[in-house]
């Protein structure tokens, strides 16, 4: 094809960035809001400990935060050097990026939120256990985070290489990548976040069986992720075996 | 506006992609360790019964870090405090160095973070297998395991997730610093080319430089803190 799509290859940078960062926003905002609204409850409940629990708060907030970023990263990317594109396949591979980023950084956002707000009840309840409770609530955020981190990775696979493609078949291959990841990874975010907010409850009720818990945290956070890695080998054959 | 994704000059002695060298990055880096360790054997010479200004700066910040260490690693927390306090202050200096002018922040270059992550992480595994020994460290990725009549049968299935999630804490740990640096440069750029005359950009990178970087400063040392006492756990 001899076409030149450098216009089209502008048009759809934009749309993936606009994309990434809209998409991307609503997960850390939802999470940290959710995170703060609670630890101002906990604050009120025991006003002695609110030293621990602003510090709490911004450590979860900030492992919340950085699904947020990673489309951040993506979107500068895309805006700053998206011109070095002009295939029909890269215009293709910029929207899947974008979307891929955005759309995973929805449930991470959102499932770290619930873990980090309910670390935070927890350790207003039971001020004595605070170290294990944060413990708990970084495990569960790193594991929570991981299906954001792979779509942080499709899209980097997506948005950065400047392959010599020019099939519309590929191009469909590449996008559909994006797709693959932007709704692979909601679920696994949500669920991951449900399952290590319950269990930073459950340290915070019985300090003594933190083992247990976290052993049964992570277990169940592997399968639960196991869905988004299905969909991240998915997005891998997609863009390196069509 | 010229903004580039990456160290913003780029020196190469050799002609290999291997030996690309940020002059500006390892020169801001320098005059943060040169400073801090200027200003800290200045306070220690200079130690007082009654203390002054600096010597009361210095002593809450390493006060805070002893006990968080303590409450968060126990008896051997006194042990990780250097690494912890230093990584925090370079951090910290890293990213409020950029409200100097003609300064730029050397955690806006994402190679710094990156190194400072593989450190935390080194440190991390490195006192995992000393305390626990090289058999129960590679033991770890194996669970959790089935043990059937107390034989204990490594679960392989479990052991690429294991690997992924230590991966996913280590690229989450160094982006969310870059990231938010980063991010934090281009909003004052932005916002510098859209309101050229009114003096509200400094204020943005009083804001941007000054909290943000502390707080990403110490999230940063306190995840390098947490992520020993989970693998030492």
């Amino acid at each position: 094809m001899e076409q030149d799509f450098t216009t089209l290859v502008m048009a759809l940078t934009y749309l993936g960035a606009g994309l990434a960062m809209g998409l991307g926003a609503i997960g850390a905002g939802v999470g940290e809001g959710y995170t703060a609204g609670i630890t101002v409850k906990g604050m009120c409940r025991q006003p002695k400990m609110q030293g621990e629990l602003l510090r709490t708060m911004l450590l979860g907030q900030a492992v919340c935060e950085s699904s947020g970023i990673f489309a951040l990263l993506v979107a500068l990317i895309m805006l700053f050097s998206g011109e070095k594109a002009n295939t029909l396949a890269q215009a293709a591979a910029m929207l899947g990026g974008g979307l891929a980023v955005g759309a995973s950084a929805v449930g991470g956002g959102i499932g770290t939120g619930i873990v980090s707000a309910m670390a935070c009840r927890s350790i207003a309840r039971q001020p004595e256990v605070t170290g294990k409770v944060t413990g708990t609530m970084l495990l569960g955020q790193a594991i929570g985070t991981s299906p954001s981190v792979f779509g942080f990775i499709v899209a980097l696979i997506l948005v950065i290489p400047m392959q010599e493609f020019e099939t519309v078949e590929k191009a469909v291959a590449l996008l559909s990548a994006g797709i693959a990841m932007a709704i692979g990874s909601l679920g696994p975010g949500l669920g991951i976040g449900w399952i290590a907010s319950r269990a930073c409850i459950a340290t915070g009720l019985r300090p003594l069986s933190q083992a247990l818990v976290t052993r049964t945290m992570l277990i169940s956070g592997a399968v639960t992720e196991t869905t988004s890695i299905y969909s991240f080998v998915v997005a891998i054959l997609l863009i390196y075996m069509t | 506006m010229d903004i580039e994704i990456g160290p913003t000059d780029v020196y190469q002695p050799i002609p290999h992609p291997f030996f690309l060298i940020n002059p500006t990055t390892i020169k801001m880096s320098w005059y943060i360790i040169i400073f801090l360790t200027i200003l800290v054997i200045f306070v220690r010479l200079k130690l007082k019964a009654r203390p002054g200004r600096l010597q009361v700066m210095l002593e809450t910040v390493v006060d805070a870090f002893d006990s968080l260490c303590k409450s968060t690693l126990g008896d051997r927390g006194r042990k990780y405090l250097p690494f912890i306090g230093s990584l925090f202050l370079f951090v910290w200096m890293s990213n409020i160095i950029g409200i100097i002018p003609f300064f730029e922040e050397p955690t806006k270059d994402a190679n710094t973070p990156i190194g400072l992550m593989l450190i935390s992480i080194f440190t991390a595994h490195i006192s995992a297998i000393r305390i626990k020994g090289v058999k129960e460290y590679v033991r770890e990725y194996f669970e959790p395991a089935l043990r059937i009549r107390g034989i204990w049968i490594p679960n392989v299935l479990f052991a690429p997730l294991n690997i992924v999630g230590e991966c996913g804490k280590a690229i989450s740990m160094s982006f969310r610093l870059f990231g938010n640096i980063f991010g934090g440069g281009i909003i004052i750029l932005v916002v510098s080319s859209l309101v050229s005359f009114v003096g509200l950009p400094p204020f943005l990178g009083l804001f941007l430089g000054l909290f943000s970087g502390t707080i990403q400063a110490f999230v940063f040392s306190m995840l390098a803190l947490t992520y020993t006492a989970v693998a030492t756990s």
